[in-house]
């Protein structure tokens, strides 16, 4: 059995650090990662808490997989009620936290309360100390993981920038300076306890009953179903490689989403990272390595990913490699969410451009692109107004129609106008406009589906949330393209009781639902599931989408089959039947 | 005929790890798939063929000249 059977409670209030049981009931039916952490907040949170008040809490959750050999298991599920959107929020992570809290004999910590001046907290196996972060606070992710360091030796640390301690909805949490739990403010939670970072060291290991043959089974899976043509992608190139597929199938934001096609995609793509490449670097036990590490001119970050490249490079009509590099590094530091950034930018730069509103920056402009990062994350000038995101600057100045957002999340890199099941995993997703809930562009747009019509586009949808559910709580990284028969397969050689593929596909529905509940129960409806005017209305005018928009009567006819097939009511509302059948 | 073939990231393994290929066929016209069986690359590892730029059907007819991507499989996003 995997499971360590402990969690770690730190109330930062009081200081005090206790160890509790691992609720097993709950582990059996939510797994660990996603689904676990969430089920723990809906259990322990009140109803209508402010996400930035002592009443949330923040969950650091690993799974079953966590700290063993099983390819691309080194994720960790990191949750609280998100201060951008009100909604459910988990986050996934990569590197190697996740596997060190293991070692230190933990399946999860739980963070409450607030500390009363800035610390970090220091967990080596049965030592957990809180520290004092007065000398790290107001400094970038990069510089307090280093002086951490410093203090603490080999540690792995997640930490915030000034973007998590000034409380901004779009600030992440950073690990080994360039790996991020990105969306949804997770890491304004951390900077409302007062908390800089948590580092761990664990000296312990993992349990698995008959090594010898699991660890032949495993290399044998590696072999055969990791590293082959579904999944190198990653190696060879890592997201950088969508840029052409995006560009070719006419769904790479561009300008604020006024395109899906960007006239200098060949600066941006794979090609052009590849020639900047100086590394390729992976999480904890991942053979795929998708991670490149870069350098151009004066600038180096690990990255910059797809999204990255789309928001804040195509969609700011930036066609610069160095200076989207550049932006990226000072993204991870301060601690911001390209996603978020990226679309706030270019929101502003057409409000500009529209005389809207002078933000002082338009589409292109580099020298103002580069001075975003600072001015959102200390919320300087007109980075103050950027640091609300999207909805709180249309709610001022207007342009709501193009504030391309769902729920009060941006929207990540792929225009639902040429990929219509985009657009319903968006409306769908659990914490706001998502792409990791259901990404059906890549058999959609970039497979043998029609994108443009609504047939069958809920079957599909569903069917990928219910999967990655599954995925991000056993914790499998979502770019192992995995069966869940082969999932079942690697879970019944780890916990000590058998599991079906049908029993998983039914876990992540379970775990689904209990997010949805989650957000129901926070006055979330139907009109929380629809995407910007713009989506609906304007046509596209390049490219492959050339004409396009996605009609809204053909967006409630896949909701509408959505709904049905989940077994929810018109309105979205779980029905009393559903919540019997998934016992939640 | 002449074509160029472009195949991405662990496709490039069937074209002798060349990052292009220019084929040179005796035919006046063949189906893009058969170019795919001859490299021996499984449908299953392609996400989608590129002719000239614009997604199309694997049975499409080349004619000569054109320029011709296989993008595999992609996950996750
Ligand atoms: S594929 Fe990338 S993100 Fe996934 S586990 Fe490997 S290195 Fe981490």
């Amino acid at each position: 059995m995997t499971y360590t059977g402990t969690v770690l409670r730190i109330d930062l209030t009081t200081g005090k650090a206790t160890k509790e049981p691992l609720n097993k009931d709950w582990a059996r039916e939510y797994l660990g990662g996603k689904g676990l952490s969430i089920k723990y907040l809906y259990e322990e949170l009140e109803p209508g808490i402010d996400p930035l008040s002592t009443d949330n809490k923040l969950i650091l959750m690993t799974g079953p997989t966590t700290g063993t050999i099983v390819p691309n298991s080194g994720k960790l599920a990191i949750a609280a009620k998100s201060p951008a959107t009100g909604t459910i929020l988990d986050c996934s992570i990569g590197g190697h936290f996740a596997n060190e809290l293991k070692y230190a004999g933990y399946d999860a910590v739980i963070i409450e309360g607030k500390a009363k001046s800035p610390v970090y907290l220091f967990i080596d196996d049965d030592l957990v100390e809180m520290r004092s972060a007065a000398d790290l606070w107001g400094k970038g992710a990069h510089e307090t993981e280093h002086l951490i360091a410093d203090a603490l030796g080999d540690v792995i640390t997640l930490a915030i920038g000034q973007a998590g301690e000034n409380l901004l909805p779009m600030a992440c949490i950073s690990s080994e300076l360039y790996r991020q739990a990105g969306r949804g403010g997770i890491g304004a939670v951390m900077g409302s306890k007062n908390l800089k970072a948590i580092s761990v060291w664990g000296s312990g290991g993992i349990e698995v009953a008959n090594i010898r043959k699991v660890s032949a089974a495993l290399n044998k899976i590696k072999r055969e179903d990791t590293m082959t043509d579904d999944n190198m992608w990653a190696y060879s190139d890592g997201t950088p490689m969508i840029v052409d597929l995006s560009q070719s199938t006419g769904i790479l934001p561009t300008r604020n989403f006024q395109e899906g096609t960007f006239d200098e995609y060949e600066k941006i793509n794979s090609a052009a990272v590849k020639s900047t490449l100086k590394a390729k670097k992976a999480c904890f036990a991942c053979p795929l390595a998708c991670s490149n590490y870069v350098k151009k001119g004066k600038t180096e970050v690990e990255g910059p990913e797809y999204e990255t490249l789309a928001l804040c490079g195509s969609n700011c009509a930036i066609g610069d490699l160095e200076a989207i590099i550049e932006f990226n590094r000072l993204c991870d530091d301060y601690c911001l969410d390209t996603i978020s950034a990226g679309n706030v930018v270019a929101f502003a730069m057409e409000l500009t451009e529209k005389d809207v509103h002078d933000f002082g920056i338009r589409f292109g402009e580099i020298d103002n692109f580069l001075k975003m990062p600072g001015l959102m994350a200390n919320r300087e000038g007109v980075g103050a107004d950027l640091a609300e995101g999207v909805r709180a600057m249309a709610e001022k100045y207007g342009g709501g129609d193009y504030a391309m957002q769902v729920k009060g999340l941006e929207i990540p890199g792929y225009e639902p106008r040429g990929s219509w099941s985009m657009g319903l995993a968006y409306g769908t997703a659990d914490r706001g406009a998502c792409h990791m809930r259901a990404w059906p562009a890549a058999v959609e747009a970039f497979g043998d589906i029609d994108p443009y019509t609504s047939e069958g586009k809920a079957e599909l949808v569903i069917g990928m949330q219910d999967d990655n559910a599954v995925k991000f709580s056993a914790i499998f990284c979502d770019f192992w393209a995995l069966s869940t028969e082969r999932m079942a397969e690697i879970l019944n050689m780890l916990l000590d009781y058998e599991v079906t593929a049908a029993e998983l596909t039914r876990i992540g529905e379970r775990i689904y639902n209990l997010a949805r509940l989650f957000n129901e129960r926070e006055g979330f409806t139907k009109k929380d599931d629809y995407l910007p005017e713009r989506i609906f209305k304007e046509k596209l005018t390049t490219g492959a989408t050339e004409g396009k928009v996605l009609p809204r009567e053909d967006y409630d006819k896949m909701l509408a089959e959505y709904y049905r097939l989940r077994g929810w009511d018109e309105n979205g509302m779980i029905s009393d039947q559903k919540k019997k059948e998934l016992n939640l | 005929m002449q074509i160029t073939l472009y195949l991405k990231g662990p496709l490039k393994k069937y074209g002798d790890n060349n990052d292009s290929l220019t084929i040179e066929l005796e035919q006046d016209q063949v189906a893009i798939n058969e170019i795919i069986e001859q490299l021996e690359i499984p449908a299953s590892s392609i996400s989608f063929i590129q002719i000239n730029g614009e997604k199309s059907d694997s049975g499409t007819i080349l004619m000569g000249g054109e320029i011709i991507v296989v993008n595999p499989r992609v996950a996750g996003g």
